[in-house]
């Protein structure tokens, strides 16, 4: 009995403990339940709110790092300007602040209290960019709820001047093109923030005070390219454009030792517009494909001397210049002759000659070469976008395959491609990467990464460079390439006439002309390139064309920076002088048009000293640039005085923030389409996308101005 | 007699394992940016915390090796010192937070006496019910005198004033007499004669008034609301699989108490809805086990006490995660082992010592033997 009851006892017990144990994991149950209705079900809701109050955290915009050329002029820097904006919730005394910003921007006190008194909000501008002057107005007084913040514009510190490498930002400052894109990291900084407290509905918490993050100020991207170079040729490819009456140019200054670029721009001409202009967000010396024509002849030539194949004094029979290469293709060379020397095949830019040479060789070899000098592979270059152009595999190749491309046809090349080959003649045959960052430092200075030269590879040896030089010296000195005749200086160099290829079929009407020389011939230091499109001016032979153009542009870098101070790119104000002094202003026939309007200041001064030109400077005297140039002539006509403006880098910055700036489609073509797609959303440009992989075609073209909520089209192919 | 010791169970101390080493990293997470705020160390908590994390399984694996029964010798002691906590509190403690006098400073330590005193109830009570099993329904010799312990630790911590930890004990102290068998007509009639002296309690409470109302506004305003609906917008944060660990945007100053009473919140946000289904497992397991081992065992006291621990932890975690999802009105209870709660982790920690002990006497037939051994007379 007793035995009984205990046993029943237990089990009572133990349903009573049953039952809480049943009543604990319903409760678990109903917090799980709870759970997945907050984080699975409802979870959207809650993540919105969570942002939205984390929006309350205020960012503190860091300082955009400063873009500098070699010598540490910033050709970019930051125009700072103030807002003011407030938490309605969070002031205080809104009649008062009202009252004093009235008073201080001049502005009716009920436009002010309407802003603070705005509903359902914690954050309304009250003024934007405006000057410092106001922002010492109002610096000591205690606004609480008020919220003064650093806003920064980009702006160029000389006008146009290298706006293509450089880049553009958006209007958060993010880089959208050119370096600003490609070192945004490093230019961007890190932001911080002020967190503003609300519970709630918003309203002000006491309890904590606000919590504050100071911003990481952006690093500084020195660039390899030269502020003067980079102006030379902006300069004179804009003028040879016009007087060509040339689509475009493109034009590469490379230092030959290391691959850095020490200028490059390239400009269209807008037939509609009469202007000839920088196409801002188009890198076309690393975009644009073009057949390059006879200055391809690089190629075969290095590789039939390298393979001993050919002496410069063989004989190359050239068919008394009319030459079958195929069943109906013939060749046609104007120079007629029956055969030439492989050195006149150079010189005379003989076609047919050229293809007796690549057939020699055969397409292995000739592939082989090609491919070595970095045809069909993107150089490497630091910027977005670069296309890798096109070159045929050897088994791809036509019957004509080989004596076309022989001589610059059936195939595709950058600028930068074409100047690195020549550069590569010009360093005994070793190829370097070409580079544009030059070093990132930090806002004091320190420098954090420095880029040195990269050499790729050997592609010939020294003995064929140097073999090469000469046959290029000689197609200067008394071939197609006079034009580019300097004196006192031994230029090397190969010009290019080829004729574009219209729907199909090649046009005897338009031309891509070209020379890429380098100099000194017996020291190579610096090579350029000069790639005009479609002169329409009636001359079109690339010796007549843009050897003019490449002479104009050493002669002014002779003249102006010197030979010797690019090899030394950190600039000596002392060393300088001297060396300066034995590289004077060469006469020039465009003397008494010395143009300095743009140069930073100090630049000018430098210029003006080193050819005894007296001067006067009206205006700011550092950290300005020349707006206005006035020349005084003195007796027989020669200068005796010129008279500057000069208007301070920041008062120039002012101005132009205050045109609004519309927006330009980007050169997108030849970008992943995850990059373009980054690009297109930063500008806030509505976009369309079919296919993926690489952009091949936009639509409308870089450059063009679109209009609000124009949606762009962009078609893509993998690779 | 058989005195087989059998091995602890494994599916108690595992659970518990979990959320401790779990609590090591939440913890650092949620609090680093208050401790900069304290003291300018992201770490200044969390070493606090990692000490005690560390004392607390310590403790774990001290206490399982020491025969529970022990606590019989020592409960007076444990029941006076409780009492004598909170006497102390009303008299001399100033230092309070927020105008609630719940903490005692020793040895640098500052800790809340109801962490300890509920064990100390529990022990006394899980006692008594095994000592009085035979005349358990006499109201004089069995009821009252367990009815006065009860009272005597739930009004002295009202008073502080603690309503919801009050409250708690007093819930525990109902189930454990539910459990143990007491005349439910006793434990009736104690649960209607108190409900006027709560209600008179809470209306002289403003502050408690203020968080049942902001319950029931949820997001509106009040710091006990505000609180609530950050602790929300955390969770949803977070939703399937978190926003990764150490990524909490909550604890940066928008939920406060991320590292104590609402960490929950901070592991819902960090860790996702996964996460939080671990913990609830982890608990789940926790209860069930140590339910069923009070359930099995034959020694009374053993059955108590073992009901008796399960229930607090069980309780407070279950609260806790109530009040951290909006499903019942904000108190100030922790989430026993998660929580960077001071000196509970250690209490807790202790508890489920005792308890892993009790596993090991599991299927010792006959409890009387041990118990008339420690016992004396009342």
């Amino acid at each position: 009995m007793t035995e009984l009851k205990r046993n029943n006892n237990t089990a009572n017990t133990g349903r009573r403990i049953s039952f809480f144990i049943i009543v604990f994991l319903l409760l678990l149950t109903v917090v799980l339940g709870k759970l997945f209705s907050i984080q699975i079900i409802n979870s959207y809701k809650y993540q919105l709110a969570a942002k939205k109050q984390y929006e309350s955290k205020i960012s503190l915009k860091p300082t955009r790092g400063l873009i500098l050329d070699r010598k540490l002029n910033a050709l970019i820097s930051n125009v700072n300007s103030f807002s003011f904006a407030a938490d309605p919730n969070m002031v205080d005394n809104k009649d008062s602040v009202a009252e004093l910003f009235s008073r201080v921007f001049q502005k009716d006190k009920s436009y002010y209290l309407d802003k603070l008194n705005t509903n359902n909000t914690s954050f309304v501008w009250l003024e934007r960019r405006v000057e410092s002057t106001y922002e010492q107005q109002l610096q000591n007084l205690n606004l609480s709820g008020v919220i003064k913040l650093n806003e920064s514009h980009r702006t160029y510190n000389y006008n146009e001047l290298g706006t293509q490498v450089i880049g553009s930002t958006d209007i958060d400052n993010n880089g959208i093109s050119g370096i600003e894109m490609e070192c945004n990291d490093m230019l961007e900084g890190k932001e911080g923030y002020v967190v503003m407290q609300k519970d709630g509905l918003g309203r002000k918490r006491p309890a904590i005070e606000y919590p504050r993050l100071e911003p990481q100020n952006g690093n500084n991207v020195v660039l390899t390219l030269d502020m003067n170079v980079q102006k030379v040729v902006e300069e004179e490819l804009k003028q040879g454009v016009t007087i060509n009456d040339a689509e475009g140019g493109k034009c590469v200054v490379m230092s030959v030792k290391t691959g850095e670029v020490l200028g490059m721009n390239s400009v269209i001409n807008n037939i509609e517009k009469g202007d000839v202009r920088p196409d801002l967000y188009k890198l076309a010396f690393l975009t644009d494909l073009y057949e390059p024509g006879s200055t391809f002849k690089v190629v075969s030539a290095a590789a039939s001397l390298e393979e001993g194949l050919e002496n410069k004094n063989d004989v190359i029979q050239t068919y008394g210049g009319e030459y079958q290469l195929y069943d109906n293709v013939s060749i046609k060379d104007s120079h007629k002759s029956s055969n030439m020397s492989f050195q006149q095949v150079i010189e005379q830019s003989s076609n047919i000659g050229m293809i007796q040479v690549a057939q020699k060789l055969g397409k292995e070899r000739f592939y082989k070469y090609a491919r070595d000098f970095g045809f069909g592979i993107s150089t490497g270059i630091d910027l977005p976008g670069e296309m890798r152009g096109y070159l045929k595999k050897p088994v791809d190749f036509s019957a004509v395959s080989l004596g076309f491309m022989a001589i610059g046809y059936e195939l595709m090349v950058t600028a930068i491609q074409m100047a690195n080959a020549y550069s590569c003649i010009a360093n005994d045959g070793l190829l370097m990467k070409p580079y544009v960052i030059k070093k990132e430092m930090a806002p004091d200075g320190t420098v954090i990464k420095e880029h040195h030269p990269t050499p790729i590879r050997n592609v010939v040896s020294k003995t064929t460079a140097k073999t090469l030089t000469e046959l290029f010296v000689g197609a200067v000195e008394k071939g197609t390439g006079t034009e580019a005749k300097i004196e006192n200086m031994k230029i090397a160099g190969k010009t290019g006439t080829s004729q574009k290829l219209i729907e199909g079929e090649y046009s005897k009407r338009s031309y891509t002309s070209s020379f890429i020389g380098y100099f000194p011939a017996d020291d190579p230091q610096i090579v350029i390139a000069v790639i005009i499109d479609a002169p329409r001016s009636g001359e079109y032979y690339g010796g007549r064309v843009a050897a003019p153009i490449f002479r104009k542009i050493a002669e002014r870098i002779i003249a102006i920076t010197g030979v010797m101070d690019i090899t030394h790119p950190e600039y000596d104000e002392n060393n300088a002088d001297i060396k300066l002094a034995n590289n004077k202003l060469i006469e020039n026939p465009d003397k008494d048009k010395i143009n300095i309007i743009d140069f930073e200041i100090s630049d000018a001064i430098r210029l003006l000293k080193e050819n005894n030109i007296d001067y006067e400077i009206d205006g700011a005297k550092k950290n300005a640039i020349v707006t206005d140039q006035q020349i005084v002539y003195g007796d027989n006509s020669s200068i005796k005085k010129i008279k500057l403006s000069t208007k301070s880098i920041t008062e120039q910055g002012n101005e132009r923030l205050k045109q609004n700036a519309p927006v330009y489609m980007p050169e997108v073509k030849g970008m992943s389409v995850r990059k373009c797609i980054k690009m297109l959303s930063m500008m806030g440009i509505e976009y369309k996308i079919n296919g993926f992989g690489r952009v091949t075609d936009q639509e409308p073209e870089a450059g063009a101005k679109l209009t609000k909520n124009q949606q762009v089209v962009i078609n893509c192919i993998s690779n | 007699m058989e005195n087989k010791v059998n091995r602890i169970d494994l599916w108690i101390l595992i659970p518990v394992l979990v959320l401790i080493t779990f609590s090591i990293g939440v913890v650092f997470s949620a609090s680093s940016s208050w401790s900069v705020k304290m003291s300018g160390d992201s770490t200044y908590l969390f070493k606090n915390h990692l000490i005690r994390a560390v004392l607390g399984i310590c403790m774990v694996f001290l206490f399982s090796r020491i025969d529970f029964h022990n606590t019989i010798t020592v409960r007076k002691l444990l029941m006076l010192a409780a009492v004598g906590m909170l006497l102390y509190l009303l008299i001399f403690n100033v230092e309070t937070t927020k105008g609630v006098s719940r903490w005692i400073r020793i040895a640098g330590m500052s800790f809340q006496p109801a962490d300890f005193v509920k064990f100390a109830l529990v022990i006394n009570l899980a006692y008594m019910l095994s000592k009085k099993k035979d005349y358990i329904s006499s109201l004089y010799y069995a009821y009252l005198p367990m009815v006065s312990y009860v009272m005597i630790v739930v009004v002295l911590i009202a008073i502080q004033p603690n309503f919801s930890t009050a409250t708690t004990i007093f819930a525990t102290s109902m189930i454990l007499f539910y459990v143990g068998k007491v005349k439910i007509k006793h434990i009736v009639f104690t649960m209607v004669s108190i409900i006027p002296a709560a209600i008179l309690f809470v209306l002289s409470k403003p502050y408690i008034l203020n968080r049942i109302f902001s319950f029931q506004e949820h997001t509106s305003g009040g710091d006990a609301g505000y609180q609530l609906s950050q602790a929300i917008i955390g969770f949803g944060n977070g939703a399937l699989i978190g926003v990764g660990p150490g990524n909490s945007n909550q604890r940066e100053f928008f939920l406060p108490q991320s590292y104590d009473d609402f960490i929950f919140s901070i592991v819902g946000e960090e860790y996702g809805f996964i996460g939080v289904t671990l913990v609830l497992l982890m608990f789940g397991i926790f209860i069930y086990r140590g339910m069923q081992l009070a359930k099995t065992m034959e020694d009374n006291y053993g059955k108590y006490l073992a009901f008796g621990i399960t229930t607090v932890i069980g309780m407070n975690a279950i609260i806790n995660m109530l009040v951290a999802t909006g499903t019942i009105p904000t108190t100030g209870v922790t989430l026993p082992f998660l929580s960077y709660g001071g000196t509970s982790i250690i209490f807790n920690s202790i508890a489920v010592g005792i308890l892993l002990n009790i596993s090991t006497h599991r299927n010792q037939p006959k409890g009387e033997m041990w118990t008339e051994k420690f016992a004396e007379d009342d």
